[in-house]
């Protein structure tokens, strides 16, 4: 009788303690959980690495898969894109281009909500044309963009970017 | 001394209830409290309150709707501080009035952070004296802040036409 006195002792005693503990444990649990934000920052910046990977390789099928299906871009102009058939389209002249493309994205700041599911991004993109000949042409925006997480992965939801910016400390014409 | 095994059964079993039921407390804290629909509403009704603070001249309460740590970025490539953009618009163009189209809403689950896109025109007097309204498209950012929805990044595009509407309607 008094092993199981003892028994059921160390039961209540062992059950009080982890009926202490559960609560304090999970909410450790969670935290560890809850969305790392620096972890989201540098997945949309690796995002954009691709996407700069793309824009070099001219494929308009991978440069699509970077927004969703229902993205919307709108230039300067006001003109507005809807849908993946019209961004692929987009595409079209920078890839059938001769020469070679490249883009440089400075962000100036990436915003995520607490959530990891929604973000937005500003700063200035540089996009580079160069002729088979060796001429380069390159002009600088500004943009914003709107990112949404599908299926684990950063996407563009939509965006829109100015015209071409004087670089910073260009020489007055 | 079987009373004392009785007693720690009895400790035992109101224990296993008590940590039961603090599960279960664990579990109703643990469901999700932001309700998007009421925050993409909540949006909606902070561009209403944007509408009567733009249309009533009040630059103060306008600027008063910004986080303060951003830009507007305009079509050519410009940003500006907030409030000087909107100080600026606001006294070149006296009597001007704001009407704002939503196209798209999206909030994070987490109801801190959303971002809104559609179109906007503002009316300003042409130099007739006769309104002259423009349509401009936009896309915002918005960040939640004290627990109230501000613009954060704001851009937007160069003027687009107006929607025809004195096209005759299609006939047969």
């Amino acid at each position: 009788m008094r092993t199981l006195t003892t028994l059921a002792t160390l039961a209540t005693l062992m059950l009080g303690i982890a009926c202490q503990e559960q609560p304090a444990t999970e909410q450790a649990e969670t935290t560890e959980l809850a969305v790392d934000l620096a972890a989201e920052e540098q997945a949309i910046h690796d995002v954009a690495a691709r996407y700069r990977e793309a824009v070099a390789a001219k494929d308009a099928d991978v440069l699509t898969a970077f927004y969703t299906d229902d993205a919307v871009w709108t230039a300067h102009d006001g003109t507005t894109i809807r849908g993946t058939d019209a961004i692929r389209e987009f595409y079209q002249p920078m890839v059938t281009a001769e020469g070679t493309a490249s883009m440089e994205i400075q962000p100036e700041a990436t915003v995520i909500a607490a959530s990891g599911d929604v973000a937005y991004e500003y700063g200035t993109t540089t996009s580079t044309m160069t002729s088979p000949e060796g001429e380069a042409m390159s002009q600088t925006a500004r943009y914003v963009v709107l990112l949404r997480k599908v299926d684990g992965e950063w996407k563009l939801a939509g965006g829109m970017d100015t015209a071409p910016i004087a670089p910073e400390g260009a020489a007055a014409p | 001394m079987p009373s004392r095994t009785w007693i720690a059964f009895l400790t035992l079993a109101v224990l296993a209830l008590a940590c039961e039921q603090q599960a279960e407390e664990t579990e109703e804290m643990a469901e999700p409290a932001v309700d998007v629909a009421a925050e993409e509403q909540a949006i909606r009704d902070f561009a209403d309150g944007y509408e009567q603070a733009y249309n009533s001249g009040n630059a103060d309460a306008v600027i008063a709707l910004y986080t303060g740590e951003s830009s507007e970025i305009a079509a050519d490539g410009t940003a500006e501080p907030h409030d000087a953009s909107v100080r600026a618009t606001m006294s070149e163009n006296p009597g001007s009035t704001i009407a704002i189209d939503h196209e798209r809403t999206v909030v994070a689950s987490s109801g801190d952070l959303a971002y809104d896109m559609g179109t906007y025109t503002i009316t300003v007097v042409g130099p007739d004296s006769q309104p002259m309204p423009l349509t401009m498209r936009y896309l915002v950012g918005l960040r939640k802040v004290d627990g109230a929805w501000k613009l954060d990044v704001t851009m937007s595009s160069n003027p687009i036409p107006a929607p025809d509407t004195t096209a005759a309607p299609a006939g047969p």
